[in-house]
């Protein structure tokens, strides 16, 4: 296992991981029909629970690693999370080439599978940082489901709005 | 003084003098592994390169299924530790067989709804054979000259085993589909067969991350990179346009 203490998240892996998220909302916005609106109020809503979500595994994952936030301090959880979120970037770029280029309704499922691969790359993060794998793992599985089903609740809202 | 018999470094299967990977179980067989006849840990496997791996510790691969679905959930787990345990025949079926069932599955949904560009589903499975081999090789061969100016000591045989192997969730989804297709009657290629492709991002990211000494920046570009070339490739060749 490497026990090397990572760099703190930098303001880039904050940004880049909140802004895929907000092209994922936009798609979304604009597959509700409302071209303008739906975009900002898609991005705006992807913003909002990214940031609600990764600010409840964060919390989460800190509770049940208390030996990586000992050795490596408490840094390193926020880190892993954003580094995970990072992992968003490729499925919003994939999003977007298959909505605008491809002409293909399926954000959705991008959405989907960005969330729940960002969440489980921050589990194996901390797993590699000393933390319980079987933990880490169920744990950020579960708050990915989560996230995931804000996201869907609000996306419906929107939709019926 | 005869030389002692070669045998597979994990299931202890006798290999002949020239065998590159054991028939019976799939594992690479590199100089000094097969010495032994023993079954357990890969005694002589090239454990200077895995040591030169964070985290890396000498084990024998384990059980296909089972790298299957570590690559799922843990993918750097099998790449820094297995993947030069594992024979490129046996990485390249595992994309293979994941494209074809995909693939099989879109000709499926495309017959029983009557769209698509009226190929037959055989040909429509070619297709897919043709993407998860070749189409995955070259794949790989670009992430690798991509990766080349970023210091990546990882040669391009590894690099390519490593992307063929990355898509193991896509293989898993693929079988589950199909297997939804044909008992339930439902149209699974976009649910079960994007959805695996989707997941196959994740692996591709671990082996980009690898093959560029650890840089996430980088290896998030590279992925995005390989992951469009991919959908493109799929819906232009795979889907005929």
């Amino acid at each position: 296992m490497t026990n090397q203490t990572p760099a703190p998240p930098g303001p880039y892996d904050t940004m880049l991981g909140l802004a895929a998220f907000a092209v994922l909302g936009a798609l979304a916005g604009r597959a509700l029909g409302r071209e303008l609106t739906g975009v900002l109020v898609g991005c705006v809503a992807a913003l909002a629970v990214l940031t609600i979500g990764a600010w409840l595994l964060r919390i989460l994952l800190a509770a049940v690693n208390r030996e990586v936030r000992v050795q490596h301090g408490g840094a390193a959880i926020g880190g892993a999370v954003w580094r995970g979120f990072l992992m968003i970037v490729p499925f919003a770029v994939l999003a977007a080439v298959a909505d605008l280029v491809l002409d293909w309704n399926a954000v959705q499922a991008f959405t989907a599978t960005a969330i729940m691969t960002s969440c489980g790359a921050a589990g194996v993060e901390l797993t590699r940082l000393g933390g319980k794998a079987l933990v880490n793992g169920l744990l950020s599985t579960l708050v990915g489901m989560a996230i995931f089903g804000g996201w869907m609740v609000l996306v419906a809202l929107l939709g019926s709005a | 003084m005869s030389a002692s018999p070669r045998g597979c470094a994990h299931c202890g299967t006798p290999l002949g003098p020239t065998a590159r990977f054991c028939l019976s179980c799939g594992t690479a067989v590199t100089d000094g592994a097969a010495a032994g006849t023993s079954r357990g840990p890969a005694a002589g496997a090239p454990a200077e390169r895995r040591a030169a791996v964070p985290g890396a510790t000498p084990a024998a691969a384990p059980a296909l299924w089972k790298t299957v679905v570590v690559m799922m959930v843990n993918p750097g787990a099998i790449i820094n530790r297995h993947l030069d345990q594992i024979a490129w025949p046996v990485a390249f079926a595992v994309s293979g067989l994941a494209f074809t069932i995909f693939m099989l599955q879109a000709g499926l949904d495309m017959q029983r709804e009557g769209t698509g560009p009226g190929l037959s589903i055989v040909n429509v499975a070619l297709r897919g054979l043709l993407l998860g081999t070749v189409g995955v090789g070259m794949l790989g061969a670009l992430a690798w000259t991509l990766a080349r100016p970023f210091g990546g000591t990882r040669t391009l045989p590894w690099t390519m085993r490593a992307f063929a192997l990355g898509y193991s969730p896509t293989l898993v989804y693929a079988v589950c589909g199909l297997a939804f297709n044909l008992l339930l009657g439902w149209n699974t290629a976009v649910a079960f067969g994007v959805t695996g492709l989707l997941w196959s991002i994740g692996p591709m990211f671990a082996t980009l991350r690898e093959t560029t000494e650890g840089r996430t920046g980088v290896s998030v570009v590279l992925s995005s990179i390989c992951g469009v070339v991919m959908l493109v490739g799929w819906a232009v060749i795979g889907l005929g346009g």
